[in-house]
């Protein structure tokens, strides 16, 4: 489709002049009687709606006694494209050190998927500041008490759900 | 296309082999050479697409260091033809500069970052300084930072076809990076004569990441992650781009309503892509009413996203085998509410630009001839507004682009004011090919679990019509390990550059930033 030729021409001074009265004025009777009169919202008392497939910062489930699921495997701290997570332990129990700095997390979701036992997942909390850059970087206990606890029949469920990594 | 194989056939004999996608062709690089003016004037392509130079030490199956690939495109048949030649550590290339001039840059980028020599003198590198001390895509490269710095002298070199007098009254402005309209991504040093530029070079490199050295040691997978970051005004396109690649190399075939939704979300990206264009042109000119209504457009494409993904700007909602999740419940009745705002929002702008006098006085300058755009390799709307009918959505239709009716704007004289009417026409089609595929949504499943994750062993390309152009990967597996062997990316921003110098030149210095921000240069996309 080549563009119309009538597109190149310029305008008569008074047709310009009128149309950009009329979309003037439109627009100025739009703003102020119209239904939208304010674009945007009262930020942070006012909330946004947002999406469930919103990923935000990743915590961990526990089980009915507070445990978590982790069993050290480091299949998390291995995929994590920014090396956001730091995981040392023995195999097959609770980790020693388990610690995520959230200045380097993207919210990416791949721990999440790649994680057989579902011990961790994304959240929904996005809104995280710190004065200094040390208290960024969560420690396990922390995590802990950010974790969602499961219920029993909920978690057979996720379990045989698991997306082999 | 039979023919046309046949016809090469004859001259090349065993060394072509036609696959799928493309004709593949091995030879000496010393014949390579001799026959690449025959290959454009006789066969017919014009085009040179893409140069991936590949380091082999390391791999057993190759007895030379480099690998060098060609893409080159015939136009007509649209035939992509890939050339390999290998060459050694000490071998000196020919610069193929004098038969496609869009391989000087790409040229430039293999000698900096590959280290591969070149018989004539190409300039002054933009991506090393010259104290580096090492080529970075090399795979025995040692990181050994030095505190080195070494920018373009702010003067120019004597011009020997003026005399002292007119030299006297010349002077030397440096305009960016760090300029509203630029966006931090390139600096310009111009000779000006007056208000009148005469010379003009441009420096890039400062959004420089490394981004394909750092594929390099990242799985699969997660790759998508990172080339996400890629552009940030369309990450869209670039998921999607890296999938369908991904996809097609592996055989994966994915179903309908992942396509469909594909489609939704690119077109969408475009349309964003486009406004922000559209607004960057209008702030060049110092008309920020304009300016506002593009972000109001913008903000409802954005809320679009978020209301899928959960997030504005990386939508991250490809993932190899489809899409991650289904459209929402709700979702398609915004979209066309947003859809109906927006078109409201372009006709305002049609009122306000289309064929307003000082809006044409201002923009009937810096034109592109389409001969000189197909030499240096531009694509996408700049170089349909010379007139050039090169939409990949049309030639070679992925999903269902075949199926949705939509028309390819082309412009008359390559001018910013044909590259602003293409945009805003291809907004409107954009908006028609969403409301097509929402109307055919196709029902089912939205990905399948791929067989496997790693392509096999060899070199895979593929490109779609992003918002800027030809955006694509070249991908070298060798089948086994989990990180890529080599990965090109193949970005619009980085070839649409070259046009700056000479549409600017002999131009107003205020016309300099409305033709760069016509261009639609994106930094991220544009050093990667």
């Amino acid at each position: 489709m080549i563009l119309k030729n009538e597109y190149y021409k310029a305008k008569s001074l008074t047709i310009g002049v009128m149309k950009s009265f009329v979309s003037m004025s439109y627009n100025v009777v739009k703003r102020l009687y119209g239904a939208e009169k304010i674009t945007t919202i009262n930020y942070p008392i006012e909330s946004y709606l947002y999406s469930k497939n919103q990923m935000g910062l990743p915590r961990l489930t526990l089980d009915k006694k507070g445990r978590s699921l982790c069993t050290s495997c480091d299949a998390c701290e291995k995929i994590c494209p920014t090396n956001a997570l730091e995981i040392s332990g023995k195999d097959g129990q609770e980790p020693d050190v388990f610690n995520l700095d959230v200045g380097k997390c993207i919210f990416c979701g791949w721990c999440a998927d790649v994680c057989q036992e579902k011990a961790i997942e994304m959240g929904d909390e996005h809104i995280i500041a710190a004065h200094v850059e040390e208290s960024l970087v969560y420690s396990f206990n922390e995590l802990k008490s950010k974790g969602r606890k499961l219920e029993p029949e909920n978690k057979s469920q996720v379990k045989s759900e698991g997306i082999e990594g | 296309m039979f023919d046309f194989f046949e016809q090469l056939k004859r001259e090349f004999g065993d060394n072509l082999t036609k696959l799928d996608s493309h004709i593949e062709l091995r030879m000496e690089a010393s014949r390579f050479f001799m026959i690449a003016a025959n290959l454009k004037h006789k066969y017919g392509f014009i085009f040179l697409s893409d140069i991936c130079g590949v380091d082999n030490k390391g791999d057993s199956n190759k007895d030379k260091r480099f690998s060098l690939i060609y893409h080159i495109l015939n136009l007509e048949e649209f035939c992509l033809l890939r050339v390999i030649i290998e060459i050694d550590e000490n071998d000196r290339l020919t610069s193929l500069g004098t038969i496609w001039p869009s391989s000087k840059r790409l040229e430039l980028e293999m000698r900096d970052l590959l280290g591969i020599k070149f018989d004539s003198d190409l300039g002054a590198g933009f991506l090393n300084p010259e104290d580096f001390g090492g080529h970075p895509l090399r795979k025995d490269f040692v990181p050994n930072i030095k505190e080195s710095v070494s920018i373009l002298p702010t003067q120019f070199p004597d011009d020997p076809s003026i005399d002292a007098d007119q030299r006297g009254v010349r002077s030397w402005v440096n305009l960016g990076p760090h300029h509203p309209v630029m966006r931090n991504s390139v600096r310009m040093i111009l000779e000006l004569e007056g208000e009148y530029i005469r010379r003009c070079q441009y420096e890039t490199g400062y959004h420089h990441r490394g981004l394909e050295k750092q594929a390099e040691s990242l799985s699969w997978p997660v790759l998508i992650t990172l080339l996400e970051r890629l552009n940030s005004q369309s990450p869209f396109m670039t998921t999607t781009s890296w999938c369908h690649l991904m996809e097609k190399s592996m055989n994966i075939q994915i179903p309908e309503r992942a396509m469909a939704i594909r489609m939704v979300f690119m077109e969408l990206s475009r349309i964003q892509d486009h406004l922000e264009c559209i607004a960057s042109c209008a702030v060049a000119a110092g008309n920020e009413s304009v300016y506002f209504i593009c972000q109001q457009g913008r903000e409802l494409t954005y809320e679009l996203f978020e209301r899928m993904s959960g997030s504005r700007v990386n939508p991250s909602v490809n993932c190899i085998g489809g899409v991650k999740y289904d459209i929402p419940i709700g979702w398609i009745t915004e979209c066309f509410e947003g859809l109906k705002k927006i078109e409201d929002l372009l006709n305002h702008i049609e009122t306000l630009f289309t064929r307003s006098s000082i809006w044409l006085d201002r923009n009937m300058v810096s034109e592109i001839n389409a001969g000189r755009a197909l030499e240096l390799g531009i694509t996408g709307p700049v170089l349909r507004s010379c007139g050039v009918n090169f939409d990949l959505r049309k030639v070679n239709p992925i999903y269902f682009y075949s199926d949705v009716e939509f028309e390819v704007p082309l412009g008359v004289r390559g001018e910013n004011y044909d590259r602003y009417l293409v945009r805003m026409e291809e907004i409107r089609q954009s908006i028609s090919i969403v409301i097509q595929v929402l109307d055919n949504l196709p029902i089912g499943e939205t990905s399948t679990t791929p067989t496997s994750l790693i392509p096999p062993s060899g070199i895979h390309y593929s490109s779609i019509e992003s918002s800027n152009g030809e955006l694509g990967f070249t991908v070298v597996s060798d089948g086994k390990s989990n990180t890529p062997w080599r990965l090109k990316v193949r970005s619009p921003s980085f070839m649409n550059i070259i046009a700056l110098p000479e549409m600017i030149q002999n131009r107003l210095l205020d016309d300099a930033l409305m033709s760069f921000s016509s261009l639609n240069i994106n930094p991220g996309e544009l050093d990667r």
